[in-house]
């Protein structure tokens, strides 16, 4: 015989109350029998209806507090059961919260905190990295990138894309290309970096995406340079800057100064090939390169995307693209360097295989330092819970005494537990996803706009939820099963006496210890990574970091040919040289310390190449007269750049220490050549040799590095301007940007800013790590000491009355403090030199991370422990104060 | 007067009437849905059930289990004295009110109306 549905039944029990549940579900039951016998599935689908009714809650309301009708059997029948004490278990649970709000809200509150930051991470991480690329079947799109000799996952250029076409036919449907690119898109008039990628005609079939307005991009639209301005955009940037409006597609944006016909909006779920949580804004064909980046076709950052033909594993796909790379490294025997494919398929990867294995160490530090913060709290939760089953073992004795089974002890004090971890978590969620917004919102120090959107969603949900079962059995178990032990007799004779009691003291001080260990590492932690960040700000970068105005030049991003470019440089220099607050000025392609890389490859005679390697590659930048001392970057040797240097006049380089070191050593570098390329005919003599300035890391050991004179060549698409005067740096931006915006009004000026600015990328890391930790290791301090706090008063509490006896025995005051003071004390001592010695082991793994100190570093070991000394010995005195005051008389007559 | 039962109130205690003895909830909505000729939810009925109970106009008492019923037993109302006199002035206001009007249960009236 078929029943009616469960969960639709489960829901009424729960809803309503005992004077109607029995007769109301009869009569549903009766019905639902009879509809059954014709038609099954009306049936439920009545039963349901009439559980889901509105009128339940009005009948709940109506028949709440009604006596049971005459002639009710005395018990409910089986199956109620347990739903039934279950129930009654909460609502004793809500009852017991509610007569002790103060315990609540501290338990609760602690809770909270540790599960705040967890959620925090997690919701960031996930935003982050953890997203769908929200692509057809993943495991069949293959990212294949060019694999160096020491393992890295690098980009390739078009040429090899070619190979890859021609060879790739059995194991790739299609292959598609593409490069991350950042674009001037403007929106009436107000124009802005987006992030954006040039790509080839079949990305969105590879990728298996569709456009939710419009369409994607037609062959045709690949086939010739120059000839299809479009774009595609991204469902985000139509939501955020047109209102979604349907209208968007058939219109023209403006990208990078040219009108372009926006031909689709990409679906929300899809968000580029960039990282998952971050958005790409706009796709452009790869063919329109002559207008948006004229050296594309033989710029290395494409990343080829291969469909794997249906049936073709990863690893057959794999070997078909060695075959490839075999093919074209026998072809050049002379290369000593040999070209490798690595490719993997999108479901192996967060975001790429390189940067993988970077972020993976670091999202484990942050989770292992606020999962030992939750830990914390849930050992707080436990002590509080074991003081607190203490004092109620008396009215557990009475129950047990009165028939209750010991598994009805455990499950009402962990479904106690359970409420308060609900609520705990619930809070903890909140709190956790405020903090997230406010990281995300957090402008990165990248110049352009990120978009992380940490929300709700049911990832988070889940693992907020699963942090909160593990809190609630982690800190419900150990004084849920000590209840349950506790022997029943001698706990009504004694009248909870002490004796047992003091069992319970040494568990809970078992607790306290390990909170102090836990809170130890997390301050070492703490105080490494501040030692750290004033090293960082202590490093010798090799040029001046003092007030200094930064103007950053996009010239790339509007319409204008190179010789215009190059004419407003040029102008836009001498413009600023001229303001009267001026200096000094220089100005540059490359920042040192900045993200981004220009290099280019050198026969330097007389000097053999890296082992492996055909020929020297050097990172360069190109620099005006006035540079090096603007920059303050000292003269070692030789002469620097002046304007004598002109494009029809020797071609001049100065070099880095560390290059000239590296290339002849102790001997003058003066007078020497490279071969720009390889090609003799194109000489560059080195005149002068300049000291090193940090390139890429403040951690980097001396890099050779060569700087080339701005009058000789190059072009003006992204450069600085660097000014030191007498004026305010800011003051200084600003009238440097106002001669720009004078000259060419349609440019795009990503920074007018100082150089503290610019060098806030490169702190950026460790003033977040720093930041993290503090925040961390100071909630776990604080949170150890309430629980040390919370020991004593209750060690107090529970044995005024042997300090009365020892008062009235003529004890003096001070030893009856130092009695409990003393207990406290030593469990710090005990738990800090254990956390002592895990911080020693923390601090070796995290050397990595550190700049300019080791994981040793004596001043955090010693400051640590020191600190949380002088914490825990005011959390364990204010209780103990109590104790000195205690009146023996009154203490006697207490029991 | 500001005691009389409302519409559904009549209904659910004319139904209790009529079926004496032999009404329980599923039998009440049955006739309920029987005689008006329109469904009506259990919660409603039980709302209506506990809200007369409450106002004394009706009783009940649990009977014994029955096995189609999930073992569970039916709860049984009967119309109280104060129920019977609830309804019957209801009816006796509702009279007043109809009086020179004509009979609807005497066919369709001579004016017509829209067609149904």
């Amino acid at each position: 015989m078929s029943r009616p549905p469960r969960l639709a039944r489960w829901l009424l029990r729960l809803l309503l109350p005992a004077s109607v549940r029995d007769g109301f579900l009869g009569d549903l039951e009766e019905r639902f029998h009879r509809t059954a016998e014709t038609d099954l599935a009306r049936a439920r689908r009545d039963y349901w209806r009439d559980a889901l009714s509105p009128s339940i809650w009005r009948l709940r309301r109506e028949a709440r507090g009604m006596p049971l009708p005459p002639g009710t059997p005395p018990t409910t029948s089986s199956g109620d059961g347990l739903v039934h004490a279950l129930l009654q278990d909460l609502r004793f649970a809500l009852r017991q919260m509610r007569s002790a709000p103060g315990f609540t809200a501290v338990a609760v509150l602690s809770l909270a905190l540790g599960i705040g930051p967890n959620t925090a991470i997690f919701s960031l991480v996930d935003s982050l990295l953890l997203q769908e690329w929200g692509v057809e079947e993943p495991a069949g799109v293959m990212d294949i990138y060019n694999l160096t000799d020491d393992g890295r996952y690098f980009y390739s250029s078009y040429s090899l894309y070619e190979r890859i076409l021609e060879g790739g036919d059995d194991a790739f449907a299609q292959v598609a290309a593409s490069a991350q690119y950042q674009g001037n898109l403007e929106d009436a008039g107000a124009g802005s970096l987006f992030l954006g990628e040039l790509v080839t005609g079949n990305y969105f079939d590879v990728l298996g995406v569709q456009a939710v307005q419009g369409r994607t991009f037609l062959p045709e639209e690949d086939a010739t340079p120059g000839t299809h301005p479009v774009v595609v955009v991204s469902h985000r940037y139509w939501r955020v800057h047109h209102g979604s409006d349907p209208g968007l597609v058939g219109s023209e944006v403006r990208l990078n100064g040219r009108p372009y016909t926006v031909v689709g909006v990409a679906p929300e779920a899809f968000k580029g090939r960039i990282a998952p949580g971050i958005g790409t804004d706009f796709w452009a064909p790869i063919r329109m390169y002559p207008h948006l980046a004229p050296t594309q076709m033989t710029n290395g950052n494409l990343l080829f995307i291969g469909r794997l033909e249906e049936g073709v594993s990863a690893d057959q796909a794999r070997s078909v693209l060695d075959a490839v790379a075999a093919r074209f490294n026998a072809e050049r025997p002379e290369r000593r360097s040999q070209l490798e494919f690595g490719a993997v398929t999108l479901d192996e990867i967060m975001i790429h295989p390189t940067f993988d294995g970077v972020l993976r160490p670091i999202l484990a530090l942050v989770f292992v330092a606020v999962g030992l913060v939750l830990l914390v709290a849930c050992v707080n939760l436990a002590g509080f819970l074991l003081s607190r089953a203490t004092d109620r073992r008396r009215e557990m004795a009475v129950r047990v005494a009165m028939g209750a089974g010991r598994g009805d002890i455990v499950r009402q004090l962990l479904v106690e537990s359970l409420v308060l971890a609900v609520l705990g978590g619930a809070m903890g969620l909140i709190l956790g996803l405020g903090v997230a917004r406010a990281f995300g919102s957090v402008e990165l120090p990248l110049g352009l706009a990120l978009t992380l959107e940490p929300g709700l969603n049911p990832r988070v949900l889940a693992f907020t939820g699963g942090a909160v079962l593990l809190a609630a059995v982690l800190f419900g178990l150990t004084p849920a099963l000590e209840a349950a032990r506790s022997p029943v007799a001698a706990t009504l004779r004694d009248e909870a006496g002490s004796s047992g009691g003091r069992r319970k003291v040494g568990a809970r001080g078992l607790l306290v210890a390990a909170q102090m260990a836990l809170s130890t590492v997390l301050l070492v932690g703490a105080g490494l990574f501040l030692r750290s960040l004033e090293a960082a700000t202590q490093v010798d970068v090799g040029f001046d970091t003092g007030p200094a105005a930064v103007l950053t030049v996009e010239a790339w991003a509007a319409d204008m040919s190179p010789e215009e470019q190059s004419a407003f440089a040029r102008d836009l220099f001498a413009e600023v040289q001229a303001l009267p607050d001026v200096r000094m000025a220089g100005m540059t392609t490359r920042l040192p310390l900045e993200t981004g890389v220009t290099n280019n490859s050198f026969i330097v005679p007389g000097v053999e190449p890296p082992p492996d390697q055909d020929r020297w590659v050097l990172e360069l930048a190109y620099v005006t007269p006035g540079y090096f001392e603007t920059l303050g970057i000292q003269q070692v040797d030789g002469r620097t750049f002046q304007e004598t240097d002109r494009e029809d006049g020797r071609s001049v380089a100065v070099l880095s220490r560390a290059a000239a070191d590296r290339f002849w050593p102790g001997e003058s570098a003066l007078g020497r050549v490279l071969h720009r390329g390889g090609d003799p005919d194109d000489e560059l003599t080195v005149v002068g040799v300049v000291d090193n300035a940090k390139i890429w890391s403040l951690t980097e050991p001396p890099r050779p590095y060569l700087y080339l004179p701005a009058t000789q060549g190059s072009g003006w698409g992204h450069y600085h301007l660097v000014a030191r005067g007498n004026a305010s740096p800011m003051e200084l931006a600003a009238r440097m940007r106002d001669r720009a915006r004078a000259l060419a009004p349609d440019v795009y000026i990503s920074r007018a800013g100082t150089m503290d600015d610019h060098l806030s990328y490169i702190f950026f890391l460790p003033r977040a790590a720093a930041l993290l930790l503090v925040m961390v290791g100071g909630l776990a301090v604080v949170m150890a000491c309430v629980g040390l706090y919370g020991m004593v008063s209750y060690a107090v509490a529970r044995r005024t009355r042997e300090m009365g006896i020892r008062l009235a025995l003529g004890a003096e005051r001070s030893s009856v403090v130092a009695l409990v003071v003393r207990r406290g004390l030593l469990l710090v001592a005990v738990g800090g030199a254990v956390g002592l010695g895990a911080a020693l082991l923390a601090g070796r793994a995290v050397e990595g991370f550190l700049i300019g100190v080791g994981g040793l570093d004596p001043w955090a070991l010693a400051g640590a422990p020191l600190a949380l000394a002088v914490l825990a010995g005011v959390a364990a005195w204010l209780p103990a104060r109590r104790a000195a005051r205690v009146d023996p008389v009154e203490a006697l007559r207490s029991e | 007067m500001s005691d009389l039962p409302s519409d559904f109130e009549q209904q659910v205690l004319l139904a209790v009437w009529r079926m004496t003895e032999e009404a329980y909830g599923a039998s009440i909505r049955d006739e309920l849905e029987a005689r008006t000729r329109r469904e009506v939810s259990q919660g409603a009925v039980y709302t209506t059930l506990m809200r007369l109970e409450k106002k004394g106009m009706l009783a009940s008492r649990m009977s014994d289990p029955t096995p189609v019923r999930g073992g569970k037993a039916k709860r049984l109302f009967r119309i109280t004295a104060v129920g019977r006199t609830g309804v019957e002035e209801a009816r006796v206001a509702m009279d007043r009110l109809w009086d020179g009007l004509p009979d609807p249960a005497a066919g369709p009236h001579p004016e017509g109306g829209s067609a149904g």
